[in-house]
């Protein structure tokens, strides 16, 4: 039973304060101990419901303020992604990273006031020189600068690369620009592909039933080991109800290192595995016949399909090769798979995963993930993956409609962008874009020059080809980055805007990641703005539209309103139409607004689907009208190793980093400081390499930018790795001096990473068009 | 107020080193540079693919018959009202006989401050009935605290479910070690996978010692004496 807070006694003040004067007294220092227990027992002067902003999924928390200072932050109980709203008496928990978070708010390193480069020169070793400038003089020159630039090459040279964001949205469509660039080619398109041309007709789910699941089968998905809180806790809670769990990884992830079995897969040979899966249980008849009945079509197209390719057990053991995965095995697996008394079982899948998109048949694989959920009957259902449940809401344009006459002055938007994204089938979201193929269409002006970016978040660290990438933007001739910290994007930026952190915002999001029905979860500021001159987003690109005569695109036009749209009036607006409003969100007592209907709170899977027959189809009819695949169907890796250079690379990321985000985070370096080239330790005896030497992993140069691909980094030894791979963790390398902790540790594995030319994007022809980071090999020698 | 007979139930089965525990007590308790409280070590058994890895959650194991208390000469480390093993800091002399027979390695010197560092089970926190931090924070929730039968029950039971899943070696451990350990643990696999101290009992020398240079023990040094000789000589006439 939690207590509200903690009352100070006054045996522990008196015992603090003659420990510190007795300490003080005999010139010592004063003991932290004394002070730190002081801490925890004194009243927290209050609590304060927000959610996580580290990553999308949002976790709901609680906020511990003392004098005025963020001490510590816990999960919401009552929230679906941090708690369970079924049965709160769990608690709630968050992640490492999202604890974290407090040193992230307090980073002396942070951005604090706008700056500007006066270093003319842009690259890795060229430090910007930044000078502090004021708001009014950042925005007039950023202004300026595009309106220019837009005026001499048009609105398609201006290039928008942030999370879709509806201010920037607006912002982007009233410039008349195509070319809005997200990471999602990096992230998880192969996997919305198949979902969409399966079961969905656009769009993929992210909630994952976890702890309902009795058999859980991993493909290089490491729920337990990166990311997504709710899918860690998931999986915990099944493994506690006695669920088993097989992981399928090159490396011994720390999900691998929980599960029942782990299976070294070859790196990109998932496939192979899941279609063996696949033929043992269509051709041995395993699958729920009432649940492919009723809710699937294509089954007999998928058994003679399976047996005609020879997708079998021994074919998958051969392809591949691994000590370990045997025909039986495969059997073996297949077989508990669609036992009834292992159901639900359940193939989760997230991103970047065996399923993507790190590999050209990453599209392939989710399909047969998703043939292998709906052969045992886990689409929809416990256990399994859900299709979403969020709030029904009006839109941006539907409440703040642009007036006709306005509509009339924007610029018709080309069709062809510098990603060559216009060529996506109808499953890819816009505006998802393609960083594989960004460097070449902005190196090559195809099919035009961009000249003008404006970039929120991304991190040149984290494209493919990253090197290339940097050429790439110092290429164009002005880069405006709103930022939280001085990253890697600021260092080769003309103008910096800082941002407020999460914690100091006000907000509110539906629970997208986790939720078996509508829940949104407030955010309010924690603490007030460390940095008084840090403005949101929303307010930058309104300043921004004002500032280059955008300004009448941004009125509040909704029913009674006035002045200018707002992130507030915008929230509000969307709660009033569902009834409620922001202030009631903001005096909820479990931070939460949910439907009031107990009815609305009950699971009720779906009976049907968005694909044209209305069932989840094995054969998909989308994916045979464009041209793809409609079946899984093997496809091999881009590159396999081979004598010059004979091993894998597969990424990952520490469980408390998140991307190139924490590593200026001291209490997040302190859990893990730098990362290695991760090894055999057998492999690496053979090679005459120990522990801590330093080696160079080195890629080839191919595709059409032919540069050195060659990053050196310290060896780190394990038994958990197959002896032909490495295994890398992603956010090192940094370049950027003004992140005084994160600067130059180890190394950054994307400079091995090959990017895209156009030919080849459409020659993959894969429906998830995904940037395949993990599909080429290395070699390894000592430095 | 606290609960009575309490102890934290470790679920190593259920750890993924996140470092969350031990990353939130160094946030919280403001520990010096390297130094922690708790912390997850790694260890790895045979090779490749037939390998598996272990994590092992760090930190004072409160056993009810310390060592580190029991060899203290000043009598700063002590077991409070909860009967947690706990540091005052006023009357250690940095004589270090704490770390030196701690088996578990969990106690720090911290020379910049001059103090023992070592986890308190967040005496403070347990004092007002509330629930150690690492409790707390656990992402996967392999941490569980209450009543100490009640996590022994909770233990047997999860060892019980992992040896229907193939853990034939799953224990509890915890239950007798050095007299009963407050902080329990659940183990896939034989303690000394975890690197766990083979030696579970306080060796009679200790027991003595802390008598002999422990000027309030005088008498109880005496009487051990007395009992020794007492032990020595009836086994001697029992092989008579």
């Amino acid at each position: 039973m939690k207590s509200d807070g903690l009352n100070m006694k006054r045996r522990t003040f008196l015992k603090a304060a003659l420990a510190t004067g007795a300490a003080v007294g005999a010139g010592m220092p004063i003991p932290r101990f004394a002070e730190a227990a002081e801490e925890i027992v004194e009243d927290a002067e209050k609590k304060v419901f927000t959610f996580c902003g580290v990553c999308s999924a949002n976790c709901g928390m609680i906020a511990y303020v003392k004098n005025g200072r963020l001490v510590h932050i816990e999960g919401n109980p009552y929230d679906f992604v941090s708690g369970n709203p079924y049965n709160p008496e769990d608690g709630g928990r968050i992640c490492v990273k999202g604890y974290n978070a407090v040193k992230t708010l307090y980073d002396p390193d942070r951005l604090k006031y706008p700056l500007r480069r006066t270093n003319p020169n842009k690259g890795i070793n060229e430090d910007p020189g930044f000078e502090r400038i004021s708001w009014e003089e950042a925005l007039e020159e950023t202004a300026s600068r595009l309106k220019e630039s837009i005026n001499q090459h048009g609105p398609e040279s201006f290039l928008l690369m942030t999370r879709s964001n509806d201010f920037a949205n607006r912002l982007r469509d009233v410039i008349g620009t195509p070319n809005h660039v997200c990471h999602q080619s990096t992230c998880f398109t192969t996997q919305q592909a198949a979902w969409a041309g399966m079961v969905t007709g656009s769009g993929r789910p992210w909630t994952h039933d976890l702890e309902n699941a009795k058999y859980i089968l991993t493909m290089g998905f490491d729920g337990m080991g990166k990311a997504k809180n709710p899918h860690l806790q998931g999986l915990s809670k099944a493994l506690q109800r006695g669920a088993k769990l097989v992981s399928l990884d090159p490396y011994r992830s720390k999900t691998a290192a929980r599960a029942h079995k782990w299976l070294p897969i070859r790196p990109g040979y998932d496939l192979a595995f899941a279609l063996a899966m696949i033929h043992v249980i269509v051709t041995e008849r395993l699958y729920n016949r009432e649940f492919v009945a009723n809710y699937t079509e294509g089954i007999n197209e998928l058994r003679s399909h399976v047996v005609s390719r020879g997708y079998t057990p021994e074919w998958a053991a051969e392809t591949i090769d691994t000590p370990g995965i045997t025909a039986d095995v495969i059997k073996e697996i297949a077989r508990e798979f669609a036992d009834p008394a292992n159901q639900p079982a359940h193939i989760p899948h997230h991103k970047r995963d065996g399923a993507g998109p790190n590999h050209v048949n990453s599209t392939n694989l989710a399909q047969a993930q998703l043939t292998l959920d709906a052969l045992v009957g886990t689409i929809d259902r416990p256990g399994g993956m859900t299709l979403p449940r969020n709030p029904s809401m009006p839109g941006f344009d539907g409440l703040f409609p642009i007036p006709e006459e306005l509509q009339e002055q924007m610029p018709e938007i080309r069709r062809e962008r510098i990603d060559n994204w216009e060529e996506r089938g109808p499953f890819m979201s816009f505006p998802h874009g393609n960083f594989a193929t960004l460097p070449y269409g902005i190196l090559n002006e195809t099919p035009y020059p961009v000249k003008t970016a404006l970039v929120r978040g991304y991190n040149p660290l984290s494209f493919p080809d990253h090197l290339t990438m940097v050429e790439a933007f110092t290429k164009l001739d002005f880069i405006v980055n709103c930022e939280i910290y001085p990253s890697e994007m600021s260092w080769l930026s003309d103008i910096v805007l800082p941002e407020p952190i999460w914690l100091e915002i006000s907000g509110m999001g539906p629970r997208s990641y986790h939720s078996l029905y509508p829940q949104i979860h407030v955010r309010n500021p924690v603490v007030p703005q460390l940095h008084e001159e840090a403005r949101g987003f929303g307010g930058i690109i309104l300043a921004l539209a004002e500032a280059m005569g955008y300004g009448e695109y941004f009125r509040d036009t909704s029913e009674g309103g006035s002045g200018n749209i707002s992130g507030g009036k915008f929230n509000n607006l969307r709660l009033q139409a569902l009834g409620s409003s922001w202030n009631d969100l903001v005096n909820s007592p479990t931070g939460l607004w949910e439907p009031e209907d107990p009815a609305d709170r009950e699971f009720v899977p779906r009976e049907e689907f968005g694909t044209p027959s209305g069932k989840i189809e094995f054969y998909s009819t989308l994916f045979e009208e464009n041209g793809y695949d409609p079946l899984p169907t093997w496809k091999p890796r881009r590159e396999d190793p081979d004598e010059e250079y004979p091993f894998y690379m597969v990424i990952s990321r520490a469980p408390m980093h998140k991307m190139t985000q924490t590593q200026n985070n001291v209490l997040a370096l302190a859990g893990y400081p730098e990362n290695s080239a991760v090894m055999n330790k057998a492999k690496a005896a053979e090679m005459g390499i120990s522990e801590g030497d330093e080696v160079y992993v080195e890629a080839r140069s191919a595709g059409w930018m032919d540069r050195e691909r060659k990053i050196k980094l310290k060896a780190k030894l394990i038994e958990g790795v197959r002896p032909d791979t490495v295994m890398i963790y992603h956010g090192f390398g940094r370049y950027s001096k003004y992140l005084t902790q994160g600067y130059d540790r180890g190394a950054n594995e994307g400079d091995l990473i090959m990017s895209m030319d156009f030919n080849e994007m459409r020659r993959l022809n894969d429906p998830g068009m995904g940037a395949a980071m993990q599909d080429h090999a290395v070699k390894i020698y000592k430095a | 107020m606290a609960i009575a007979d309490h102890a934290m139930l470790v679920d190593q089965s259920l750890c993924i080193n996140c470092d969350a525990c031990t990353l939130v007590c160094k946030q919280i308790y403001s520990t010096t540079d390297d130094i922690y409280r708790t912390q997850i070590d790694t260890y790895e058994h045979g090779t490749y693919h037939e390998s598996i890895e272990v994590f092992n959650k760090k930190a004072c194991m409160h056993c009810q018959e310390a060592l580190c208390v029991i060899t203290c000469p000043t009598g700063a480390m002590h077991k409070n009202d909860d009967d947690l093993t706990v540091f005052d800091e006023r009357t250690c002399i940095s004589c270090n006989y704490c770390i030196a027979n701690c088996p578990y390695g969990v106690i720090t010197f911290d020379r910049s401050k001059g103090i023992m560092e070592k986890c308190s089970l967040c005496d403070k926190r347990v004092e007002n009935g509330l629930e150690p931090f690492c409790y707390t924070v656990c992402s996967p929730q392999a941490i569980k605290y209450g009543s100490r039968p009640a996590m022994i029950a909770e233990g047997n039971q999860r060892v019980q479910m992992l040896k229907t899943q193939g853990f034939e070696e799953a224990n509890l451990y915890g239950v007798d070690e050095f007299g009963g350990l407050r902080v329990l643990l659940v183990l896939q696999y034989t303690p000394d996978k975890y690197n766990l101290p083979a030696e579970t009992e306080v060796p009679m020398s200790k027991r003595v010692l802390k008598y002999l240079i422990s000027p309030l023990g005088g008498i109880a040094a005496v009487a051990a004496i007395g009992a020794l000789i007492y032990n020595y000589t009836s086994n001697k006439k029992g092989n008579a």
